[in-house]
This record gives C-alpha cells, sequence and structure tokens, in this order.
C-alpha cells in the first residue's frame, strides 16, 4: 500500500469516527449545538486538511506528520465530547504532549524546507535538532504569554495554576524531545532534499523563501560596504 | 568600530559580568547568576578560539552590553530588595536582562556559525538570538516555580483563591522577555545593518586575522 492510500485511510476513518461520535452526542443532548458538538464537528473537518491541501497542489504533508497529527485532533475531540478530561486523569498531559509533537514536526519539516532553499542557510543534523528544541519552546513561551493574557483581558481561566503552566512546559519539551528522537533517525535514512521533494510544495513558497534568501540581504550588504 | 575600542568593551563586559553575578546573589535572583554564567562563557571564547587576551567580538554587537550590566549592578546594589524576585522593581531587571540575553544569544549564534560547521544568513542569526533569550525566559519558570513552591505560595489547583497573581508572578519573566527581545531584535537589525556578515562572524583585534 502506498503513502497517498494510507494517508487517506487515516484521514478519512478518523474523521468518519469523530462525526459519529459528534452525531451521538447531539442526539442525546436534544440537538444543542453545545461546545462538545462544535469542537467534534470543526475536528471531524480538520482530519480531512490533508487530503484537501494535496488536492489543492499546496503540500502533500509525510505520512508520519499527518499520523500524529490526527492522533492529536482525534484525543482532543475524544477528550471533549466523552468528557476524559474530566474524568481520565492526566488526559490533559497526553494531548498537550503530542500536540507539542506536531508543533514540533513542523518546525522539523520547515527547517529542512528552508535549509535547502534559502541559500544561505546550513545546518547540520545537531543543530537541526537544536533549532527544533528552540523553536518548540519558544511557541511554547508565546502560548503561554497568550493563556496569561486572555486571563487577564476576558477573566477566564486557560491557566489554572503556576504547576499547570509548568506541566504544559514539561509537556512541550517532552514533545519536542520525541521529535528529535525521530528526526534523528529521519536524518539518518532520508536526507534532506528527498524529504522535502517528496512534499511536493506549490512553487509559490519556494519563490517566497528564496527572495527573503539571506544572500542577497549581505551581497547587497558588502557591496554598500565596498 | 575600532579593534582597541572592542577590546575596552571586552574586558569590562567580563568584569561587569562578574559582578553581575555578586549583584545577582545580593539581590537572591538566580536567573541572573545564570544568566551571567551563560554569558561569561560566550564572553571568554574569543580568547579561546584565538588565545589572545585582546581579541573580542564586533564592537557593535557588544557596544550596549556594559551600559546594561553596569545598570543592573548599579540599581541592585543601590536598591537592594526592590530588585529581588517579585519586587516592585523586578520588571526593570528583568528588561535589562532580557537585554543581556539577547546579546550573549547573539555571541552563541557566532559561535555556532564559526564552530559547528553551521551557517545562517543575518536574518536567522537574528531570530535565533530571540529564540534562544525566549527558551532561556522559559526554562527559568522551573526556577521560579520552585522558589515560589519553597516560599510556601499556592502553586497547585486551588478553587479557594484566584490564582491569577500567582500564574502572574510565574508568567512575568517571560512575557517582559518574549516582548522585549522583539523590540531588541529590532533595535539589532537596524544597528548591525551596514555590517557585513563577515565582520560580525570575525573575532577582532590581538593576532585575530581581522
Amino acid at each position: 500500500m502506498n503513502d497517498i492510500k494510507v494517508q487517506n485511510i487515516v484521514c478519512i476513518i478518523a474523521s468518519l469516527i469523530l462525526l459519529g461520535m459528534t452525531i451521538i452526542s447531539a442526539v442525546t443532548s436534544s440537538g444543542r449545538l453545545t461546545y462538545e458538538i462544535v469542537t467534534g464537528l470543526f475536528c471531524a473537518l480538520f482530519c480531512l486538511v490533508p487530503i484537501l491541501l494535496r488536492r489543492l497542489k499546496l503540500i502533500t504533508l509525510p505520512t508520519a506528520f499527518i499520523i500524529m497529527a490526527e492522533i492529536a485532533v482525534f484525543l482532543h475531540a475524544y477528550g471533549v465530547l466523552l468528557m476524559r478530561y474530566d474524568f481520565v486523569p492526566m488526559w490533559d498531559t497526553v494531548t498537550h504532549t503530542i500536540s507539542s509533537a506536531v508543533v514540533a514536526m513542523i518546525v522539523f519539516y520547515g527547517v529542512q524546507y528552508i535549509e535547502m532553499h534559502d541559500s544561505e542557510m546550513h545546518a547540520t543534523p545537531k543543530m537541526i535538532h537544536v533549532y527544533i528544541f528552540l523553536i518548540t519552546m519558544t511557541f511554547s513561551v508565546i502560548w503561554e504569554v497568550f493563556e496569561i493574557f486572555s486571563d487577564a483581558a476576558f477573566g477566564i481561566h486557560m491557566q489554572y495554576s503556576p504547576f499547570d503552566t509548568i506541566r504544559d512546559f514539561t509537556c512541550d519539551a517532552a514533545g519536542a524531545a520525541i521529535v528529535i528522537l525521530f528526526s534523528h533517525f529521519s536524518l539518518k535514512k532520508h536526507d534532506i532534499a528527498e524529504t522535502v521533494n517528496a512534499m511536493h510544495i506549490h512553487p509559490m513558497f519556494e519563490r517566497y523563501v528564496s527572495r527573503h534568501s539571506g544572500k542577497k540581504i549581505d551581497d547587497h550588504s558588502e557591496d554598500n560596504k565596498n | 568600530m575600532k579593534s582597541s575600542m572592542s577590546e575596552h568593551i571586552m574586558a569590562v563586559s567580563i568584569i561587569l559580568a562578574l559582578l553581575c553575578v555578586a549583584a545577582a546573589v545580593y539581590v537572591n535572583d538566580l536567573t541572573w547568576v545564570f544568566t551571567s554564567i551563560f554569558g561569561l562563557c560566550f564572553l571568554l571564547v574569543p580568547h579561546h578560539f584565538t588565545k589572545d587576551w585582546e581579541s573580542s567580538y564586533c564592537g557593535k554587537i557588544m557596544m550596549p552590553l556594559p551600559f546594561v550590566l553596569a545598570a543592573f549592578v548599579i540599581l541592585a546594589f543601590t536598591l537592594g530588595n526592590r530588585f529581588s524576585m517579585f519586587a516592585d522593581l523586578w520588571p526593570i531587571s528583568i528588561v535589562l536582562q532580557a537585554w543581556a540575553m539577547m546579546i550573549y544569544s547573539y555571541m552563541t549564534i557566532i559561535y555556532i556559525n564559526n564552530h559547528l560547521t553551521t551557517d545562517m544568513s543575518r536574518r536567522w542569526m537574528l531570530v535565533y538570538s530571540m529564540l534562544i533569550a525566549c527558551t532561556l525566559a522559559g526554562l527559568y519558570a522551573y526556577y521560579i516555580f520552585l522558589f515560589m513552591y519553597c516560599e510556601g505560595y499556592p502553586v497547585f489547583n486551588d478553587p479557594d483563591h484566584s490564582n491569577f497573581i500567582y500564574n502572574w508572578y510565574l508568567m512575568e519573566q517571560m512575557t517582559i522577555t518574549l516582548f522585549f527581545s522583539i523590540f531588541y531584535t529590532l533595535y539589532l537589525k537596524f544597528h548591525l545593518k551596514n555590517v557585513p556578515r563577515r565582520v560580525l562572524l570575525s573575532y577582532t583585534g590581538g593576532n585575530s586575522n581581522e
């Protein structure tokens, strides 16, 4: 079975299960449009995004990434629809770790793409691991800052306690560590060009990265200097 | 900037970084201790690789550092407890620390470019400096959490207390560092605009090859 078939099967099955669970929830809640049902519907549709992106010829996402993203979306929707967040200990911790791993995977593939198309960028695999950690942790900082600002602005409770924040950070670091391990084996097995070419990214992104490549900026500076 | 000026800035920065450690211990803020030790390691990198005490980073990168470190040392020793963690002037300490961390992070990126077979454009050098500063601020949250726990603050979920103020204690460093590092990144972008990448990456003065 080729990768595309695997991707389609994973996306469609995840979407159908979530849709089924959402319908059952809607029936049991007398058809009211509750937060749980909206979340379920949104996640069911979100599971199909990788297929949509491929059909639009924007990007063919790697299978490993799709599986990780589908697990993250599925577990979140499952937790919301069946109250797993309230009744299963550590459910939040698990979903947060997997979501962080998805962010770290986006960083992993993004860094490889920039490495290939930015003429001034050259990174060893070890440095790619460092980049994954730094970018994921900075996203984590941005997210926590967003949470505290939301709490202050709207009087809600996105951050429960300092312990909750620290646990989120630890989950983010764990997610980054999982992807660093994955990237270690992935970079041994596949070279960067092979991975990037397999994604069939739309040429407009390539043009954007090349246009903002550092080489032109530095050449310009050197010219000014001389 | 002339090499001799860079060397003077370097020497003053090393002395001030050592004084920062003392000032940080005085105001009981271990995040400054770690930042200063982290910075000292990278301040000594040019000497380590050129075996020359007069070698330094490009003066334009180093220039703001002595002012930032001197401000912290003077304010910490004169204002004392008002500069310690969670005190009324702690945010000023964080702003100064974020500035120092950005410069130290830029030095880290120079080290990475020079010695770890990695190349980055100037744009990415700035972005990664910011990332290092924000990541360090994030990691400091573990120390702040431990400090809060040991001091008896309510750090766990407690339905009887509003935790916003304690959440803010934990988040203050990250929030200020995030916003000010963006500002400092923009400042460095314009401040280093006309300096060629080759000059940014070289160690100046002494027996170095500039």
